[in-house]
């Protein structure tokens, strides 16, 4: 086109244009020109400032870009660019348009930046779009957070209470939780009623609770996962931690302390030294969200040691031992000999509040791991305990329970069983657990952990019944790993708590635990008066499995055989070949070991043939020479797995091992 | 009465016991503070003329030398002397502290000899210009204590000696920044540190003290950019030769005044009154606008500049300096647009103590020149539309950002007698 054809306001922008190749100094002086000659003319105010965008400079472009928003608020192109702006705010990426954006947003005035970014989110077409923009906003400039922040948190408790979602892990929630209440808490000025302030306390925790007990990082109606983890719950933190001092509360500096246990002797220091008041007073209110944050992180923290597999999320790429571990009543072995477990190590770091430990975790689990989950369980129980004070205290932890519907989580009930066996309330412990049963326990577990309250119970069939019900799955064969130290050790308890064991479930520790059990039954049973022989005998078949520990039953044992004159036990060769026991048992056959008359050995053919038992009766050579023999046959078998011949024995003599448990 | 009470004839006395310099240091200290010369006619009512004289009396014999104790002529400072003269003025400004009393000082010490009137004249007459381009000679036609005064400035840029500066920007507003006494500084100043004392002269700390001195002296160094203004290019409505700037000079004032948009506009800012003697009136300031647009509607015209076409100048090597040069003027001519911008930002901020900020009558004189320099036949339609371009881009904005302050008409009527141009018709016919 013919320069002379061009109106006025195209002959500037051309001649702008054109200078632009020339050299930016002229290409500035004509656009200087231009804008004022044509204020009013968007095309040319839009050609200065895209001039600028093109040259890359988005110091000048911001100048320019103002003036044309307070100008032209009723262009399209305008708003397009708003779009843009908007958009790469929302973005951390490298790509050097959106890059320029930000750049030219962060040169604007700050009122420009406020305006820009508040009629952005006014012409929103829905109210998601309108939040995420005024968060935006505060992220970007939170000196307006006391201007906007209480109307945007109204909006999103409304919109999420209208939404179709049925879960609080939904967008509305996020946005309020995650990304308003740290800039809104954040205001030293904001001023929100005390009552709003509680009710945002139980929507964080109801938040991140759910999103942790849901068991994927997904928000409902967020694309993507934004929300880390590791960063959930020092989120959480921070948010007590601000609402506390808003509210004045003296237990909200505990947030800022590392160490869990000494935010719960805070606690517990803040319960004796302060008067509650009624439900409703500070004191009270702070004790009970306080605990029940602290109670929710350290439970959270406990059931992901134990089972790994109850939240999916924390498994985002940070691997962990996959066995599970499960908390069961302990055994005391009689000899004293693996003793350098989790006990010692936790030995200076027993504080007060825990004078006595008698919980211990198997050796399978690092020594990290184990700390924390100690750690995590200890300060559960004493938030839980904290919680149980009174009979105010109780009941509003019950309605916070209700409205957060922690039945629902499954993982809560469980804590509890585990908190009554660790307080030794065996019954209410067995109704706890009977009651969530195997919908979170797999049966195995469930048997094994009932049948530890049984004992304590003084249940000992049950006990034996439960037992031998969770090991008859086990497979018979299996690798030989008894190398594994499997003591199940802990301190005897002074206080009236039971000792308790984090066992793995696996095979091993399974045939431990249950070997553990069985014999504290049988001991009862061997060694009253009266004919006992065959709980004697399981008794000295247990035995083998963690020879030569608790020796001591052994003993016992053989000295009720003197007493008696006489031992019989059928299953003898099947199931002894442990040489020492063997040659104790031989030696009571000797007339130095008081010529005991033993009927352990089925007679043979060529006996049967006879009509010879194969006794140990005074006189009777032949039959001593069948019963040496039979004793070094038994010896040859001594290299066998005394695990798989442990499992043998519980599958196959069930009915044996009861019958000497009922007797 | 404190002049009545004090002691006349023993401050003589006292003063002639001492040598110089410390004669001169001990006068000066007198002035300011001790026997309270000069502080009641600063601070409280105009000097009487019997006042005047005395103080005047004691400068010419005890801080110039000039006379002796009977009045009589004495012969002038040797160079060593006049050394350690500037050592005590510069002292002597560094350590005041009254600025009422420094200004009033300042400017007793270096009343001009005939005084011409203070005048913002555009066109001054009868100054020798080519002196102005033989290094060296420009203190040459200056009287001693004009001379004194030029090498005063040229020391404080260079020690950094604010006090002096400050007093010698309100010296040359109060004179007028086109007079002929601030020209003639100028002139030195210009020789010292942008002729004489250029960067390629190794000697890198000037250009350091040069760099800052927007920020630190901007009052000073824009009266000095007004003053400067005024020494080069063509002589409006004169046919006397165009002068270019030396490149030094012109590559220094396109880095102050783009880095600084208010510069020019400082002398609009700042309030005087408080600064002088009681009674004194404030004279009008002319800022630097004028008088720089003036160099880039003139430079196409720059006999210098063999080709003024900067698609082909870009390239090429041999012509880079030529290039240079007048992208110089490009970016001086878009920061001096952009200077006149901030007239409405300080406007809005009720910053602006002067209407004017360019009166119609420089621009107008302008353009007379330059439809002179059109007439010739040497120049081509493409530096003709070039310098009407920025000159109707200046008018432009001048007008929209409130910078052409009074009547128009005539600006309008001079604007039409020059050769077409489009921009410039468009902008005539919105302000016709």
């Amino acid at each position: 086109m013919q320069e002379n054809q061009l109106s006025d306001e195209e002959y500037v922008i051309y001649r702008t244009k054109s200078s632009q190749k020339l050299d930016a100094a002229t290409a500035k002086a004509w656009m200087i020109t231009a804008k004022t000659l044509f204020p009013r003319n968007f095309a040319v105010q839009l050609e200065a400032y895209t001039t600028q965008k093109s040259a890359n400079n988005p110091k000048e472009a911001a100048r320019y870009f103002s003036s044309l928003f307070f100008d032209f608020p009723n262009e399209v192109e305008l708003w397009e660019e708003v779009q843009e702006i908007t958009s790469a705010l929302q973005k951390v990426d490298a790509n050097e348009s959106s890059r320029f954006y930000r750049d030219l947003f962060s040169h604007m005035l700050t009122e420009v930046q406020h305006q820009l970014l508040l009629s952005m989110a006014e012409r929103a077409e829905d109210t998601i779009e309108h939040c995420r923009l005024m968060l935006v906003l505060l992220a970007r400039l939170p000196q307006f957070v006391d201007t906007h922040g209480k109307k945007l948190v109204d909006t999103l408790l409304t919109t999420e209470k209208h939404s179709h979602y049925q879960t609080p892990v939904n967008c509305f929630r996020k946005l309020l939780v995650v990304d308003l209440l740290p800039t809104l808490l954040g205001s030293r000025t904001i001023d929100v009623p005390q009552k709003q302030l509680y009710r945002l306390i139980l929507k964080s925790i109801e938040f991140y609770v759910n999103w942790f007990a849901s068991g994927s990082p997904l928000i409902q109606g967020v694309e993507g996962s934004e929300l880390k983890t590791e960063e959930a719950w020092t989120n959480l933190f921070k948010i007590m931690f601000a609402m506390g001092r808003k509210l004045g509360w003296e237990l909200s500096s505990m947030f800022s302390i590392e160490n869990r246990e000494l935010m719960c002797q805070n606690l517990w220091a803040f319960f004796r030294s302060t008067p509650l008041g009624d439900e409703d007073s500070p004191n009270f209110r702070q004790l009970l969200y306080c605990t029940t944050v602290l109670l929710v992180e350290s439970l959270y923290e406990y059931m992901r040691k134990i089972d790994p597999a109850c939240f999916q999320i924390p498994n985002q790429g940070n691997k962990m031992e996959t066995t599970q571990l499960l908390l069961v009543r302990a055994f005391l072995p009689s000899v004293d000999s693996g003793l350098e477990s989790a006990l010692k190590r936790r030995k200076d770091e027993n504080s007060a509040s825990h004078s006595t430990l008698n919980v211990t975790v198997t050796k399978s689990c690092p020594t990290p791991t184990a700390t924390t989950l100690l750690s995590s369980f200890l300060t559960a129980v004493s938030c839980w305990e904290l919680l149980q004070q009174t009979e105010e205290l109780r009941n509003e932890f019950s309605k916070i329970c209700l409205h957060l519907r922690t039945e629902s989580w499954l993982w809560l009930p469980n804590f509890i069983a585990d908190v009554y066996l660790h307080q030794g309330l065996y019954a209410e412990a067995l109704t706890k657990l009977q009651s969530v049963g195997s919908t979170v326990l797999n049966p195995q577990s469930f048997l094994l952990k009932s049948s530890g309250i049984f004992f304590g119970l003084g249940n000992h069939i049950a006990a034996t019944e439960q037992i031998l019900h969770a090991v008859a799955n086990l497979p018979l064969e299996g690798g030989s790993d008894s190398s594994t130290s499997f003591t199940i050790p802990c301190f005897s308890s002074p206080i009236g708590k039971p000792p308790l064991h984090f066992m793995a479930l696996n095979r091993t520790e399974i045939v431990q635990y249950s070997v553990s059990v069985l014999l504290a039954c049988l001991q009862d049973r061997a060694f009253k008066n009266g004919n006992s022989d065959l709980a004697v005998g399981h008794l000295i078949v247990l035995l083998q499995y963690d020879w030569p520990n608790n020796s001591n039953l052994l003993e016992e044992s053989l000295e009720k055989i003197r007493r008696q004159g006489q031992f019989t036990y059928q299953l003898f060769s099947s199931y002894v070949i442990q040489v020492d026991i063997l040659e104790e048992i031989a030696y009571l056959v000797t007339d130095q070991g008081g010529a005991i008359n033993v009927d352990i050995f089925p007679p043979s053919a060529a006996q049967l043939a006879t009509q010879r038992r194969m006794t140990t009766r005074r006189g009777d050579l032949g039959a001593r020479e069948d019963f040496r023999s039979a004793m070094k046959r038994q010896m040859g078998r001594s290299p066998e797995n005394i695990q798989n011949l442990m499992i043998r024995f519980m599958i196959r003599e069930r009915e044996n091992i009861l019958q000497a448990m009922k007797v | 009465m404190a002049i009545a009470c004090s002691p006349q004839p023993d401050l003589h006395r006292i003063l002639r016991r001492l040598d110089f310099p410390q004669s001169a240091k001990e006068a000066l200290a007198c002035l300011g503070m001790e026997k309270q010369l000069c502080l009641p006619l600063a601070h409280t009512r105009p000097p009487t003329s019997k006042q005047l004289d005395y103080i005047g009396e004691i400068i010419d014999e005890f801080v110039f030398c000039e006379i002796d104790h009977k009045g009589a002529r004495r012969k002038r400072l040797n160079p060593l002397q006049e050394l350690q003269l500037l050592e005590v003025l510069l002292g002597y400004f560094a350590a005041g502290e009254d600025k009422v009393i420094l200004n009033t000082v300042f400017m007793m010490l270096f009343t001009p000899p005939h005084t011409p009137s203070p005048s913002p004249s555009p066109s001054p007459s009868g100054f020798a210009r080519a002196d102005v381009f033989t290094p060296g000679t420009a203190t040459a036609a200056l009287s001693d204590r004009m001379r004194i005064l030029a090498r005063l400035v040229s020391a404080a840029v260079a020690s950094r000696n604010l006090a002096v500066l400050n007093c010698t920007g309100v010296w040359m507003q109060q004179l007028g920044c086109l007079s002929q006494h601030s020209l003639n500084l100028s002139r030195v100043f210009i020789e010292d540190y942008f002729v004489l004392n250029t960067p390629q002269s190794n000697i890198s700390s000037s250009t350091s003290y040069l760099e800052q001195l927007p920020q630190q002296a901007p009052h000073f160094t824009s009266c000095f950019l007004t003053a400067a203004a005024e020494l080069y290019g063509g002589i409006d409505g004169n046919r006397s030769a165009y002068i270019p700037p030396p490149m030094c000079l012109l590559n220094t004032i396109v880095n102050w005044v783009s880095s600084n948009p208010r510069l020019c506009l400082t002398p609009l800012t700042l309030n005087l009154q408080p600064l002088l003697p009681k009674g004194s009136i404030v004279m009008t300031s002319v800022t630097p606008l004028a008088g720089l647009l003036k160099w880039c509607v003139e430079a196409p015209f720059n006999p210098s500049l063999k080709k003024t076409s900067p698609v082909k100048l870009e390239k090429t090597k041999d012509t880079k300096s030529t290039w240079n040069e007048n992208s110089y003027y490009s970016q001086l001519h878009s920061s001096l647009l952009e200077s006149m911008q901030e007239r409405s930002v300080l406007q809005n901020q009720q910053q602006l103590l002067q209407a004017e900020v360019i009166s119609p009558r420089h621009l107008v004189a302008l353009v007379r020149g330059l439809l002179d320099s059109c007439a010739k036949n040497n120049s081509s339609n493409e530096k003709i539309q070039l310098s009407l371009d920025r000159l109707a881009q200046s008018v432009q904005v001048a007008q929209s950002s409130g910078c052409l302050y009074g009547n128009t008409h005539e600006l309008m009527q001079a604007l039409r007698t020059l050769p077409y141009n489009r921009l410039l018709d468009i902008v005539v016919r919105r302000y016709s």
